[in-house]
């Protein structure tokens, strides 16, 4: 009962803040009174809908996702393996710092002009997506294998447990639940990066492409806010059904 | 198991000193002294989890409670005691230390008492020739408490056990030799029949 009340308080707030905000840009848009600088809320409605009709929609929607996918699968399994070696061996957590610092640091769009010279518009979306994504996937990875307990490690290690059981027996069921919240969160950050790739390289076929169609070919900053829009909204549906499973995973455990 | 010129250190600072011992593995070996002595540290050399200087010779096989529960806590009690020794009856061991209807919970539901009895299962049901001890009654309740030692004195008949403890009682309770750790050294190493437990009183007493 009172999970479910914490549930619907938090709905609650999250519906009152995507009020206000509609409403802020609503009344922004009638201050500034001009479609091309702040587009109405309501021509933006009319353009989610009307873009389901265009065929080129649905290619670029699922291209999008597939590259998100990728370069979120490649960061997932570089960091999160990094993150498992830095965790065992010093070495390679120090050579690994300044490498993730370093990457973290430079500037995302210089990563696409760079790549876009020698790898397709396409490719460079994903090899970007993954060297953004990494860094973070690396340091949330580390935070969470370090905080499987050491004494545990230890109990393991004096019982003998094989590496399989203690991967098994102790990671797993310490890391499960944070790791499945970092997929979460992880993925709608790529599909981000993904997106801004694919406006900076022009890629065909791609959310990113119906962007730089929308402002720089139909001069709708209406569709921009649009696609941009169902983006956001197809990040937030992923979160959500990650949310659903690990709330079911507790549940099922919680029954057992 | 031999203990020979066993010096621990941490950060430049003696902990252990030189310290050597003689134990036989089926002996019950009571080892006493003040917070931060190195008792723990000991065990852990016996266990190899801490560098140290000398020689630990003839090791026995252990099994170990340790000071902490050291359970994992989204695991049910049975499956903690299966990850430790796959091949443990289960039942049979949890009957012993009372939580027979508590096979299938988690960890975390119980109480610090059932952990500690969970983590006392656990080590009993190691393959083991000698149990090391390190304070494994903190905390617990009286019942539990008497529970506890009547399982361990029934279950060690022929084992060793090495018991770290500040509790003089349960030490000459469990135990047939006492050895008292002071400044990283031996201040005492006395049999339970040649040193009774007035005598063991006496003796802390003076060192006050």
């Amino acid at each position: 009962m009172k999970k479910t009340n914490t549930y619907l308080k938090k709905t609650v707030y999250a519906l009152v803040f995507i009020v206000i905000v509609l409403l802020v840009w609503q009344v922004c848009a009638l201050i500034v009174n001009d479609e091309y600088i702040v587009p109405s809320l309501y021509n933006v409605c009319i353009d989610m809908l009307k873009i389901f009709y265009v065929e080129q929609f649905y290619s670029a929607y699922f291209s999008t996702l597939f590259r998100a996918f990728c370069g979120f699968a490649l960061s997932i399994v570089v960091g999160v393996g990094l993150a498992f070696l830095a965790v065992k061996s010093e070495v390679v957590r120090n050579l690994c710092s300044p490498l993730v610092s370093v990457i973290r640091l430079v500037p995302t769009m210089a990563i696409v002009a760079l790549l876009c010279l020698t790898l397709s518009p396409s490719l460079a979306s994903i090899v970007v997506c993954c060297t953004v994504v990494m860094p973070y996937a690396y340091s949330s990875s580390l935070t969470v294998l370090s905080s499987v307990s050491k004494e545990l490690l230890e109990m393991a290690k004096v019982y003998k447990i094989p590496h399989r059981r203690v991967i098994s027996g102790i990671y797993l069921p310490t890391v499960k639940i944070p790791f499945l919240t970092l997929l979460g969160t992880t993925f709608s950050f790529s599909l981000k990066i993904t997106v801004s790739a694919e406006v900076v390289a022009g890629a065909l076929k791609s959310m990113g492409g119906l962007i730089n169609l929308a402002k720089n070919v139909y001069l709708s900053p209406s569709l921009v806010c649009a696609i941009t829009v169902w983006t956001v909204l197809s990040g937030l549906f992923i979160e959500l059904v990650i949310c659903a499973v690990i709330a079911l995973i507790e549940r099922r455990e919680t029954q057992c | 198991m031999l203990i020979d010129a066993l010096t621990i250190k941490y950060n430049d600072k003696t902990v252990i000193d030189g310290l050597s011992l003689n134990i036989e593995n089926t002996e019950k070996v009571a080892l006493i002294g003040v917070s931060g002595v190195g008792k723990t540290s000991l065990v852990k050399a016996l266990l190899s989890l801490v560098h140290f200087d000398g020689k630990i010779t003839n090791v026995p096989q252990f099994s170990v409670v340790f000071q902490e529960d050291r359970l994992v806590e989204e695991l049910s009690v049975k499956k903690n005691i299966l990850l430790a020794c796959p091949t443990a009856d289960v039942e049979k061991v949890l009957k012993e230390v009372g939580l027979k209807e508590e096979k299938d919970k988690k960890v975390k539901t119980l109480s610090g008492g059932m952990k500690r009895r969970v983590a006392v299962a656990r080590a009993l049901s190691s393959e083991c020739e000698m149990l090391i001890a390190d304070e494994p009654f903190v905390g617990l309740d009286i019942a539990t408490k008497t529970r506890l030692t009547s399982v361990l004195k029934n279950r060690l008949k022929d084992k060793g056990l090495f018991l770290i403890t500040h509790d003089l009682l349960q030490a000459y309770e469990l135990c047939d030799r006492i050895i008292v750790i002071d400044n990283g050294k031996v201040a005492l190493d006395a049999r339970v029949e040649d040193f009774g437990l007035e005598c063991a009183k006496e003796w802390f007493l003076s060192r006050i």
